[in-house]
């Protein structure tokens, strides 16, 4: 369970879908530590993905200012983990990765900046987490 | 749905009710945990899962939407909400 890092920028792929699996999207996300919140997307990826509405929400961000976004339900998909969480939704902001989420995926997270790795292990203590469905297999006649 | 709030409604009255009733309710015995509210009637739902308190809300006012603050987490009315400008 690996993301990289490129010039000191902590990424790691996942996916994301809303109502429905169909609209799932493959997305980079950077690995915020300064985030403590869940999941923070920008409107171009948001709607694609079919996230659900919720309404708004004010939270507090590491420089200390606050903020007011959209606040969307989503399930997040990140090696072979499954969630469903809250996601908080800009007109523009970069994808974020916040440390409620690496804990609610039952995840810690080691940077390796000398080989440019983000090394992610199964927590000692997990959140709580909903196992990825099994794929069964499907046929269209 | 609240077809007359816009996302910048929804949000100000939200603020308005967690600093006018529920921060001296909440604060500081639930810090971390996350409020709803449901800002046409002022009532709320809280727990530190927000799912949890996000469900229950919807089983209370289903189809409305509502605005969630971390307990503890912010400190005045936000003064730009253009994050929420569609």
């Amino acid at each position: 369970m690996k993301g990289k890092i490129d010039n000191f920028i902590p990424t790691v792929e996942f996916q994301l879908y809303g109502f429905h699996k169909d609209f799932t999207k493959t997305l980079i996300g950077i690995v915020d530590t300064g985030f403590n919140g869940f999941l923070k997307v920008p409107f171009v990826e948001a709607f694609p993905a079919g996230l659900i509405l919720q309404g708004t929400e004010t939270s507090t961000i590491a420089n200390g200012s606050q903020t007011t976004d959209l606040v969307c339900l989503g399930t997040v998909i990140m090696f072979d983990k499954s969630i469903p969480t809250l996601i908080s939704v800009a007109p523009n902001c970069p994808i974020l990765i916040g440390t409620q989420l690496i804990k609610l995926l039952g995840l810690d997270v080691h940077f390796d900046f000398h080989n440019n790795i983000l090394n992610f292990t199964e927590s000692k203590k997990p959140g709580s987490i909903v196992p990825k469905p099994q794929n069964k297999a499907s046929t269209k006649a | 749905m609240n077809p007359q709030l816009g996302p910048s409604d929804i949000a100000k009255r939200g603020e308005e009710i967690y600093f006018s009733v529920i921060q001296q309710q909440l604060e500081p015995q639930h810090n971390g945990d996350y409020v709803v509210i449901e800002v046409e009637t002022g009532n709320f739902t809280y727990n530190s899962n927000p799912l949890v308190a996000l469900k229950e809300a919807q089983q209370k006012y289903p189809g409305k939407l509502f605005h969630v603050i971390r307990v503890g987490y912010i400190l005045k009315p936000t003064t730009n909400y253009h994050n929420l400008v569609l």
